[in-house]
């Protein structure tokens, strides 16, 4: 009996399950204690596979407790990915690369291991010196002096106003236009350039991830409290830039719980990743200020640090080109000596999407099934497929209650075909005409439907770190809501699509 | 009861929870009053994996298997002493996929173990735990050092090899020659009492074995005689050199093609001090201990004569400790000479 042709084929990705968001680059970080070890699963074969069952056996990190769980399909198309994902305690992970195994077993095929490294990260803040620090195994790179557009006055919550003791409101979301980080590699290094954080991302990719990750904490806390997150983990920007007079916009505070999390963690997420646009793709400041400054023979580099600022020429739109200019010094210590090095610049969002279409039915008889399609089409006009993109949709009741369902191009259950391009998603009203039932609503009238959508970082294992490096993901392609500069109406969130049910 | 036993198959499980002791016996009659398809069926759930209200995180098609309470798992023993499980082995390096031999002192290794699945129904979420311990005759839990766990389903009459992805860190003391055990379990399983049982337990297996140089100088090793935390014990330790071990067995070692000699080449002594000078002989052939309760002592071993082993060759030399006519445990040794591993 041959082995089931089925295999994880990139790097397993972490889902934040209170808002659904992929944390940047799908790394994970044990600031967040609650997160989802989430990964597309392909058949790797030219036939379709039939009761195919899916489990994790193991994660090399004994600190990283994962909730078993076993995933049955009873049909997996030939080359298809499904999205499967396992709840998983990181409050005792370590910062590394622990491996993780899953296990796949079709009928007629002997069961098939896939192994993945997964990336941890560690992100605290010292309250005395008002620092960030990500802490993995290349060193630590070290955060602060964050300046932010001013979000609008006022406070943003989930669900029902908090009383201000258990649940504090998060005053954000904060669009970031400067900050100083400073890389202490460990340990340290000879000639020009150093290793790059876990052998694959940009230097910036961490300064991104301790912003979402303040985001999210901040949105946390006002949803549900502590708990579930470091404590001491700041969800708050202070220090605005002087040289910005408009303010950003706020989600509409008191949307029930789930679907409001969710807008307010893509909202969190969309605006942090401003820094990661103004830092650039192709090779961030600490790269190119390494290789502009290589240091004396004999040499150790043991600190860098880059202070960049930067004005947002235009509304940090997701999954829209928005332009950045940005000034950067960066500047290298060493056993010998002090290099330096400086860059003015524009840089443009390059996580887009030319046209975003979602397609629903127009009128569902109740207790019908509601769907949603969309397609993310490329600039260069080619669309998104299969495990290019992490995709849901929100669908939100008449009467305000959200219900999130993802949306997937495997050709299972509600998709025709796999890795055609459309993203497809479904709700059976009759599945959820209990949960309105105990929010005291009815499904007749209008829903409301909103999409969004991460990109996943899909490089295959073994591609050299400088290549790799240049391919990131968790950037939102498409979002319904969006952040704009004006603090007098919430964040504009808008349905794609809506279905009258009768 | 009895009409029941003779009209179903009964397990080797079964047999071992109705022939136990109170505390077996106790969850034996809770364990039965659950009828087998409540109790371990893992009859798919009919709710979506992704339910709609709350979550983006598994495609819409998904769905759950329940986690079976219990199910029939065996984790072979070894033969002719259950201490030589041949589905428990290690794989040095950083490599889970390497090839399986006996790790150094200083390695890391990874442990694998195959479990199968003897009831009628599959068994979904086992849960398989990994432990080490230092070289010692009868095994205790509270003294196993826990490497990880992993997860593994296992179709009914199915077997499963697993991985736990956790490395093991081979310590040095006792230079890396440590022992292994895996415990695979369900919800409802029995508690297991502190002192390794495999043989009580089929669900719980041990491989106490290594591969030992005595070659150009004496293999030397401490090992640890435990007593229960409530209980003394006076137990005798005792080797016995020659036998065979199972075909399958020898690539866990690294061995692939190596003959066993059976006439005794090598020279097995016991002590309760240390040996350093070699004009001092082994030690006994055996040794009679007395352990207090809750505590060890350790028993030190030395191996001479490997120099007679041709390359390709092995003895094997098993140490067991018994309590009268009832061994406790065990461990083996493959034993080579100057050649070593080809």
């Amino acid at each position: 009996m041959s082995a089931t042709p089925m295999a994880v084929q990139t790097r397993p990705f972490a889902i934040e399950p209170f808002t659904n968001v992929m944390l940047p680059d799908g790394i994970f970080d044990n600031a967040l204690y609650k997160l989802r070890i989430a990964c597309h699963y392909t058949n790797t074969s030219g036939g379709d596979l039939t009761n195919v069952t899916i489990y994790l056996e193991s994660v090399g990190d004994p600190g990283i407790v994962v909730t078993g769980q076993t995933y049955t399909f009873a049909r997996i198309p030939a080359g298809a990915s499904v999205l499967v994902s396992w709840a998983a305690d990181f409050q005792h992970a370590s910062p590394g690369k622990p491996l993780v195994s899953f296990v796949a077993r079709a009928d007629g095929f002997s069961s098939a291991r896939s192994i993945r490294q997964i990336f941890v990260s560690q992100t605290r803040y010292d309250e005395t010196t008002k620092t960030y620090s990500i802490q993995i195994p290349e060193g630590r790179l070290e955060l602060s002096k964050v300046t932010v557009v001013p979000p609008a006055k006022g406070e943003w919550w989930a669900g029902e106003k908090p009383d201000g003791e258990k649940r504090k409101p998060w005053h954000g979301p904060y669009v970031p236009t400067g900050c100083t980080l400073v890389w202490v590699p460990n340990p340290a290094y000879p000639g020009t350039h150093g290793e790059l954080p876990f052998e694959d991302p940009w230097w910036k990719v961490l300064a991104l991830i301790i912003l979402v990750i303040a985001a999210i904490v901040g949105i946390i806390a006002a949803a549900v409290g502590a708990g579930t997150f470091y404590v001491g983990i700041k969800g708050e920007f202070e220090e605005t830039d002087p040289g910005v007079v408009t303010e950003c916009c706020k989600p509409a505070p008191g949307d029930v719980l789930k679907g409001g999390l969710t807008v307010a963690g893509v909202a969190g997420v969309i605006a942090s990743v401003a820094l990661a646009v103004a830092l650039s793709d192709e090779a961030d400041p600490h790269w190119r200020g390494q290789e502009a400054t290589p240091p004396g023979p004999g040499e150790l580099t043991v600190g860098e640090r880059v202070e960049a600022h930067w004005t947002l020429l235009d509304e940090p739109y997701a999954g829209k080109p928005y332009r950045t200019r940005v000034s950067w010094s960066y500047e290298r210590t060493t056993t010998g000596g002090v290099y330096q090095h400086r860059v003015e610049e524009e840089q443009t969002n390059i996580h887009v999407t030319d046209e975003v279409k979602v397609v629903t039915p127009d009128t569902v008889a109740s207790p019908g099934t509601l769907w949603a399609r969309a397609t993310f089409t490329r600039p260069d006009a080619t669309l998104f497929s299969g495990p290019d993109l992490y995709a849901f949709a929100l669908f939100r009741a008449p009467q305000g209650l959200y219900f999130v369902v993802p949306l997937t191009d495997d050709g299972v259950g509600f998709d025709d075909s796999a890795s055609d391009g459309v993203y497809t998603g479904g709700l059976h009203l009759r599945e959820a005409l209990p949960e309105l039932k105990k929010a005291d609503q009815t499904p007749y009238g209008i829903w409301k439907v909103y999409v969004f959508a991460q990109d996943v970082n899909r490089v295959a294992p073994g591609t050299p770190p400088q290549i790799a490096a240049q391919t990131i993901g968790g950037f939102f392609v498409a979002s319904a809501v969006q952040i704009a500069f004006d603090p007098n109406l919430p964040c504009p969130l808008e349905a794609q699509s809506s279905i009258k049910v009768v | 009861m009895t009409d029941h036993l003779e009209n179903m198959p009964v397990s080797r499980r079964d047999l071992i929870r109705i022939s136990g002791g109170t505390t077996l016996a106790a969850v034996t009659l809770g364990s039965l009053g659950v009828p087998a398809a409540a109790g371990a069926s893992p009859t798919p759930a009919s709710r979506p994996a992704a339910d709609g209200v709350g979550s983006a995180s598994a495609s819409p098609a998904a769905r759950t298997r329940l986690r079976s309470t219990g199910a029939d798992l065996l984790i072979r023993d070894g033969s002719p002493h259950w201490w030589l499980s041949p589905d428990i082995w290690a794989v040095p390096g950083t490599d889970p996929n390497g090839t399986p031999g006996t790790p150094a002192a200083g390695d890391v290794a990874y442990v694998w173990a195959r479990v199968r699945n003897t009831g009628r129904e599959d068994a979904v979420g086992v849960q398989l735990r990994f432990y080490w311990g230092n070289p010692s005759v009868q095994m205790f839990y509270s003294t196993l050092n826990p490497i990880g766990t992993a997860f593994a389903d296992v179709a009914a009459g199915d077997t499963q090899e697993v991985l736990c992805l956790v490395p093991w860190n081979v310590v040095t003391v006792n230079d890396g020659h440590e022992c292994l055990v895996v415990v695979a379990s369900l919800p409802d399983d029995p508690p297991l009492p502190d002192a390794v049982d495999p043989v009580g337990h089929p669900n719980v297996a041990q491989r106490n074995l290594t591969l030992a140089s005595a070659g150009k100088s004496d293999f030397k090793l401490t090992l640890t005689v435990t007593a229960g935390r409530r209980e003394p014990k006076r137990v005798r330790i005792s080797a016995l050199v020659g036998g065979e071990l199972p075909k399958e067995t020898l690539p866990t070692l690294g061995l692939r093609d190596h003959r066993p000699v059976e006439k005794p080449l090598v020279e097995v002594g016991f002590s309760t001090k240390p040996i350093t000078d070699p004009n001092d002989g082994v030690g006994g052939p055996e040794l009679e201990l007395e352990v207090p309760a809750g505590r060890s002592v350790p028993v030190h071993l030395t191996v001479r004569g490997g120099r007679d082993l041709a390359g390709g060759e092995y003895q094997l030399v098993e140490v067991v400790e018994s309590d009268g006519k009832q061994t406790l445990g065990g461990i083996s040794f493959a034993v080579v000479g100057p050649e070593g591993v080809r």
